[in-house]
Parts: structure tokens; sequence; C-alpha cells
């Protein structure tokens, strides 16, 4: 983050005069739909958002930092980009993925879930859940398998994940270089496929 | 049946002395009888004889191992033919040694195939092989190698021993020790004792010194070379071993160590003979010096023309011969090997072990810490004898003494630093609890420095609170330098059992100037403290302020700057007072450059305040604004051209083109759901801080 350490009197007081013409515009995105630790916390009460923080204050630090992370926030935006899914759908995503980090969701229902709250159909919930394991769960795995092994001891002989191999993450694709003449539409991209 | 002899201990002295008596040596006998002072000449006879007896047994003795030192020098180390049991030992070691070779080479290979192992490296066929060979062909020739040393030493040995002659004649011609007493027509050492007068007797103590160093220093060269052919033999039979470690690196060193041992025991004859042959030289020439020196002294007393009597000047030629033939023996040990080695580190340990057995060392050291103490002021006999004389202090007043307040402050420190050290002494072995501790600061008085010392040990122990702190800071309130020690005790055990540090430092009872460094000192503290800092208020910043000196002092400043990082609301409010500036852009400077932590750390009187959540806001609008936020949108890649009439985009830095509101609605553009800004995410940061404090974590959801 660019924090300038060396603010002059007149910088100072241009931005505290930006904000006193209007102090509730903050020029930044809404982006408490793609927050599992955020996609609530306008709308439940307060007794509720304490209960909440004081689960998350449980966690061990690495869950903590993927609940409260930016780069959470960019990949439920991409996941939203690449399933189309709307601003409803990002925020059930954002919660189910909350509550997996927060233990009171077990990866292995993770797909049912998802279908029944997205209201997808479960070829789709399969490739959102397989993302989600593979790219965002997979460096907390351990502490995942410990929580829902705390949480829910009767299933601790279940497999918590699966066992399938790890995809290597796709890696942003470099744009096509197609001549300004060709119709975009008739080449099929075949990378990554 | 075997021979009780604790119980017969008495019998076996009385033979003892029986065989002693036979040996004596003679002297005629003379009664005492009652002349004009038959008391003063019994006592002269009974001395003399004494003296004379002394004499014989240490002439004896010097003869005796002159006759062995003789003998011994002599003997060779390894003589032409070999020595059988040098000869088996010695193959047997070379047999063993030779086993490791087996190991040097699975060494070897291990290390070369696993070479990526840090430190293998210098284990592997690279390094090791050039030596294992050449130790493999000169293991077989270690003993000749060594016999060769020794009789290339044999030789230089030789030269001074042919010149040296018969030793045992020459040490006996030259030594008289009767030319050193009083009467020199006297022909024997009895006579001369005999002839002796009473005031002489100082004289006959410095031949009796000499004859004695004569003795040892015999002693010692007699000793030293005949160890050392044991040692040599020793290290004759072991040299395949020390061959073999030749080959490992970490043996490399006891290799070199063998060499310098062995070379240094060979040396160590030919450099003794060196020296010995130059005292014989300097004894042989005495005759030259005794005639010069008879020829220019007046009298033959000691007590007469001293500088020029001639016993002194023959004590003085025996006295360099004795330095020759010393340190001769020291010199040889020092030039062999000896030094730092085994052998004069044995010699200081046994001379210490005899003092301590004595119980000298153990005298010695009572006896410094005694004086220490006296010279201190402490006790009964301290108070008499030491300490600082009687109205020191007021006499350095009257007299103005520069720096005399000091001086006695210093002195204060002093003195109870032994006490200081006794008792934590005490503490530490658990016969001062700190019960004891407390009470003993309850009933002593601080500026005392027996008080004084035990309130210091409680303040590094913890067992003060800060009222009892503040009492012990007032009770030396004279002595700034004791203050400043007591804060500093107290700094260094981190203020521990001080709770309230700031009623310490703004205690109306600490206002006198003495207390402003203690006071400053605590002052910095509070502010680098957040806990302490948190605890701070308007009054107690602007009462801070002041006593560090005002507004512009650099303590002032750090003050205000530390706490400004703990409490940005109490600052930002004190400078938008003092230099009428908006309070939020105060704010905002104070809190601009802490990151999400320490935002998080800062207290909740803090996050209460509207100023500290505007100052927030301001921030996320300012990163918002430097690193904006995507809007959600349609996104042509770079060299993708929007179709026309579209409205107009934004050309992002990377080159694609952003139409925002148009959520992939666009042929030939992407869907596209916005990107977080900076603020946005610093949001996401102060989230992560505050998870573990709902209210400040409602504050951020508020933002």
């Amino acid at each position: 983050m660019d924090i300038d350490n060396n603010l002059t009197q007149e910088q100072v007081d241009y931005e505290v005069s930006q904000f006193e013409q209007s102090p509730n515009v903050n020029w930044g995105m809404d982006f408490e739909y793609y927050s599992p630790f955020r996609v609530d916390a306008k709308n439940i009460s307060e007794a509720s958002w304490e209960n909440f923080l004081q689960k998350v204050n449980m966690l061990s630090v690495p869950i903590k930092n993927i609940l409260t992370d930016a780069n959470t926030v960019e990949f439920i935006i991409t996941l939203a980009e690449d399933f189309e899914l709307s601003n409803d759908q990002s925020a059930s995503i954002s919660r189910v993925i909350r509550n997996v980090l927060i233990g009171d969701l077990l990866v292995n229902d993770l797909t049912t879930s998802i279908s029944q709250k997205l209201t997808l159909d479960q070829d789709t919930a399969k490739q959102i859940r397989d993302s989600i394991v593979n790219n965002l769960l997979a460096p907390i795995t351990e502490d995942i398998k410990k929580l829902q092994d705390e949480k829910f001891p009767e299933t601790t002989n279940r497999p918590v994940m699966p066992s399938r191999p790890q995809t290597p993450k796709i890696p942003e694709r470099p744009d096509l270089k197609i001549e300004q003449d060709i119709n975009r539409n008739n080449v099929v991209d075949l990378r990554n496929k | 049946m075997p021979i009780n002899y604790k119980k017969h201990k008495k019998l076996f002295l009385a033979i003892l002395f029986a065989i002693v008596l036979v040996f004596l040596p003679t002297h005629s006998a003379k009664a005492c009888v009652l002349g004009w002072d038959p008391i003063s000449t019994c006592i002269l006879e009974g001395t003399s004889y004494f003296v004379y007896l002394i004499f014989t047994i240490v002439g004896k003795g010097i003869v005796a191992l002159a006759g062995i030192l003789q003998l011994v020098i002599n003997i060779p180390v390894y003589p032409s033919g070999g020595i059988a049991v040098i000869d088996e030992s010695w193959k047997i070691m070379r047999n063993f040694a030779n086993m490791f070779f087996i190991v040097a080479l699975i060494l070897m290979a291990f290390a070369t195939i696993f070479d990526v192992i840090p430190g293998a490296a210098k284990y592997n066929a690279r390094a090791l092989f050039g030596r294992f060979l050449f130790t493999a062909l000169l293991i077989n020739f270690s003993l000749v190698l060594g016999v060769m040393v020794i009789q290339g030493t044999q030789v230089l040995s030789n030269t001074f021993l042919f010149s040296i002659g018969d030793m045992s004649g020459r040490l006996g011609q030259g030594l008289n020790p009767s030319l050193l007493l009083p009467n020199v027509s006297a022909t024997t050492a009895s006579q001369a004792v005999d002839q002796g007068i009473f005031g002489a007797l100082i004289s006959l103590v410095f031949a009796l010194v000499l004859a004695v160093t004569f003795l040892f220093s015999i002693l010692t060269a007699v000793i030293f070379t005949f160890i050392r052919i044991p040692i040599l033999w020793a290290l004759l039979v072991v040299s395949p071993i020390a061959w073999i470690l030749n080959v490992f690196p970490s043996g490399q060193g006891t290799f070199k160590k063998w060499w310098s041992t062995f070379i240094g025991w060979n040396m160590f004859l030919p450099i003794f003979l060196f020296f010995l042959y130059f005292g014989l030289y300097f004894l042989s020439q005495q005759d030259t010096v005794i005639k010069a020196i008879a020829g220019s002294s007046s009298t033959g007393s000691i007590l007469g023309d001293v500088a020029t009597s001639f016993t002194f000047q023959t004590l003085f030629m025996y006295i360099m011969a004795g330095i020759f033939l010393i340190g001769g023996t020291s010199v040889a040990m020092k030039a062999s090997m000896f030094s730092g080695t085994g052998v004069v580190g044995i010699a200081k340990w046994s001379r210490g072990v005899a003092a301590r057995r004595l119980g000298l060392t153990g005298l010695g050291q009572a006896a410094k810490e005694k004086q220490a103490e006296i010279m201190a002021g402490e006790g009964r006999l301290g108070r008499i004898f030491g300490g600082p004389p009687a109205g020191l202090e007021t006499s350095r007043k009257l007299f103005g003494v520069r720096g005399g307040d000091i001086k006695a402050q210093k002195e204060f420190l002093d003195r109870s630093k032994n006490d200081f050290d006794r008792f934590e002494n005490e503490y530490d072995t658990g016969k001062l609890s700190v019960a004891q501790l407390r009470a003993k600061v309850q009933s002593t008085k601080g500026d005392s420095a027996e008080g004084y010392a035990y309130r210091k040990l409680a303040i590094k122990k913890g067992a003060l609170d800060e009222r009892q702190f503040t009492d012990a800071l007032v009770s030396v309130k004279n002595n700034p330098l004791a203050i400043q020690e007591l804060v500093k005790t107290a700094k260094e055990s981190k203020f521990d059992g001080i709770k309230d540090l700031k009623s310490v430092a703004l205690d109306p009872r600490l206002d006198s100037p003495n207390f402003t460094p203690a006071k400053r000192e605590l002052l910095l503290n509070i502010g680098s403290d957040n806990k302490l800092a948190a605890k701070l208020d308007t009054a107690d910043v602007a009462k801070a302020v002041s006593i560090l000196g005002g507004e512009s002092t650099p303590e002032a400043k750090k003050f205000l700057l530390d706490v400004g990082g703990t409490r940005p609301d109490l600052i930002a409010q004190r400078k938008s007072i003092t230099s009428g500036t908006n309070i939020k852009g105060e704010m905002y400077k104070l809190i601009n450059t802490a990151d999400s932590k320490k935002l998080a750390d800062m207290p909740p009187q803090v996050w209460r305040d509207p100023t500290f959540q505007d100052a927030l806001k301001i921030k996320i609008q300012f990163l918002n604004r430097t690193n904006k936020a995507l809007p959600e949108g349609t996104l042509f890649p770079r060299g993708t051209t929007p179709p026309v009439g579209m409205p107009p985009g934004i050309t992002l830095p990377n080159g694609d083109i952003l139409i925002p509101g148009r959520p992939g609605a666009i042929p030939g553009g992407r869907k596209f759901k916005g990107r977080p800004g900076g603020g946005d995410k610093f949001k996401m940061q102060l989230d992560n801080a505050t998870t573990g404090n709902g209210f400040k974590n409602g504050v951020v959801a508020r933002l």
C-alpha cells in the first residue's frame, strides 16, 4: 500500500476539505458481496456480529487471514465473472466460503451447499467447489482439516478433503494475438482446455 | 602379618630420628660453660651449629643432584641398537593405524558421492587423496623420522656435553658457599660459622637462600631431563596414530600438536645444556672475579661499606650464576614448548594447591575483603578506620571544592554498592525473602548506604509499588546520582511492580529540580510504552510537556511523538489548540503513517473519538483516489477495440479498456465485476487487525 509519509500541510488541508465536502463518499467499490468477512456486516444484529467475531477470533491465523484478505475478495470476484454470478449469488458464495472457514460447513458438503444456495446445477456447483478447494483453500488445507476435526468429531473418519491430485492453478490467459481483420468469434481458444 | 604403620608411628619416627642423627655432619663438641656472658655464647653456638647443619645438608644435596644430572643428561633417548619395547609397541600401533586407511577410504567414497551435503566437500577424494597417499607411505617411516629428530638434537646436546665435561665436578668446584661467610680466612664452613658474629647473620641468610636456590634449580633440571625420556618414548610409540590423523581434516590439529610436542621435548635438553654451560663457564671464571674483588674491597664485613664489601660482591656474583642456572631451565622450558602447555600449568596448579591447602589463598582473600570493607566504612572497624573522614562534606562546602557534591554522592553510591552486592547474594541464595526485603525497606532509612541498597534491590526485584518507589526516590532527594541510579534500576527491571508509573512521574513530592532528570526519564518511558501512554489524559500531557522543558525541547518533541503513536486524540487536540489548525488534519497526520496493526492496538478511547474515525475515512478516501477501485463493467483486452457507439471507456495501465456499468453486455468484451481500490484494501486490513475486538471492528464495518 502506498502511504505518503511526508504529507505537507496543504495536502492535509486538501484531503480534509475533500472529506468535509462529501464525508460519505469513499471512491471505493461495494465489495461486501465478495468478502466472506463483510458479506453480512451491515445486515445482521450487533449481537450476531459479536458472536461471529468471537468465532473468527478463535480461528488460526492463516484461516483468519484468508477470511479477511483482499486476495480472497479478488478471487471471489473472478469466480463471479467466470461463472457469471449475480450480486446475490456472489454474496451467497461469500457466505458459503465464510461458513467453511469458520467451521460451520464441511468441505465435503460444499457442492451441495453451493448448488442449493446459488440455485446452480450440480456440475457448475462442483466446478465452483473445485476452484475454491484448489485455489483458495489449498494453502490452509491442514488448518481446515484440524478445524473440521474439532467441529465435527463424528466425521473424523470421513475423508475431509478429496484425495484427487491438485491441478496447477491456471495462469491468467494472455491476450490472443489475432489480427485486426479476423473475427474473434471464429477463433477457438484451445489453450487450457 | 601386615605391619600397622599408624599404630607404630611413634616407633618409626624414633628410628628415623636415630638414622638422621647418625648421618649428621660432625662438629667439635663444645660445652657451654659459665663465662662472662654464658647465655649469649650458648645462643651463638647453637645458631652457628644450626646454620652449619643446613649448609651441609644443602651442599650434599647439590652434590648428589649434580651427580644424578650428570648421569641423566648422558642417557641416550634412543640408543643406536634400538629399544625393544619401543620398536614392538610402535609396530602394534602402526598395524592398528593401518586399519584406519580403510575408514578413510570409505569416508572419502561417501563424501564424494554425497558431495552436495554441506561440509562434505572437505572429505571428498579430491581433498583427501593426496594426503592419504602421503600418509600411507610415511606412516611406515614414522619411527625412523622420530629417531632422526632425536638424533639430530642429540648431536647438539653432545656438543655441549663435550664442552661441559665433568659437570658435577665443575659445579662442586665452582660453588664454595664458605666464601659467602663473614670470615674469609676460615677454611671450612664450620669454622667460618664458629667465627661468625651475630651481626653477620644477614649475610648468612643470603648465602643460605642462594644455596637452596641452586639446589632447586638443579632439582628441576634433573626432573625435566629425566621425564623427557619416557615422554619421548611414548610419543614415538604413538607416532603412527598421529600420522593417520593427518589424513582427516579434523585430526590435522592433533598431528601438528604431536610434532610440536615431540620437537619441543627434544629441544629441551640442548637449550638447557646451553644455559648450564654458560652458568658453569661463569662460575669457572670466578677466580678472576674474586681476585679483583679482594683487591678492591677494604673490609670483610657486610655491615661495613656495603657496596664494596667482599661478601656482598661475592654474593652478587653467585646470584648472577644462579640466575643463569635457574633462568636457563626456565628459558629452556619456554623455548621448547612448555609455556602455555601442561608443564607450566602443572607448576602453577601445584603452587596454587599448596597455597590453598596451607590456607594462604583463603587467608589472603579474606584479608583483602575485610580491608575493602573497612575502607568502605562498613562494620565496626569500618566506622572507626574507614569511610569518608568526619565532616568531609561540610568542609568541602566550606572550601567550595569544585564538584564536592558530586564526589560525596559518588562515595555514597560506592559505599552502598558493597551492601547491595551482599544483599543481592543473600536474596539469590534464599537467605533474604521478598517479604523480608520489604520489611528492611520499611525499617531502614533511605539515605543510609544500607537502606539505599535495600531499596535498590527491592526495585530491581519488583518488590516496590508506585508509592514505595516514590518514597524511595524522596528518601535520597539530596543525591541526584542516587535518584538517577534508582530510576535506571527500575527501568532495567522494566518497572516491574510499578503499575501506575504516571503517578510517580507526576507526584508533587518530586517537584524539586533534583528529580527533574529522573522524571524526564520516567516520562519518556511512559511515552514509549503503549499501555502506560494509554492512561494519560490532556492535563497529564500538558504537565509532562512542562516538566520536559516546554514544547520546543527535543525531549518534549519525542514525548509528544511517542504519545501520538498511542494517543493521537490527545496530541491532535493539543496541536490544533496550540497551532490553530484543523483537528481532523492533525489527527490524519498522526495516523497516516501508522499501519493497520498499530491502529488496531490503539486504546478504545481513541477509537471512540469521532475525529479518529473521520481521519480513518480521510485515509480510505485518499488511498482509493491514489489507487483507484475499478468499477463493474465490460473489459476489452489490450488491442481489442470496443464497437462504435459505445460510451467512452477507461484505459487501464495495462492497456485494457474498461467500459463501466455494462457488465458483459457488449460483444467482444469480457464481463468484469470490478476490483477493490487502495482504501478498500486498507479497510480489509483493518478488518483483519480488529477481529478480536467487536467495538473496533464495528467501527471499521461502518467506515
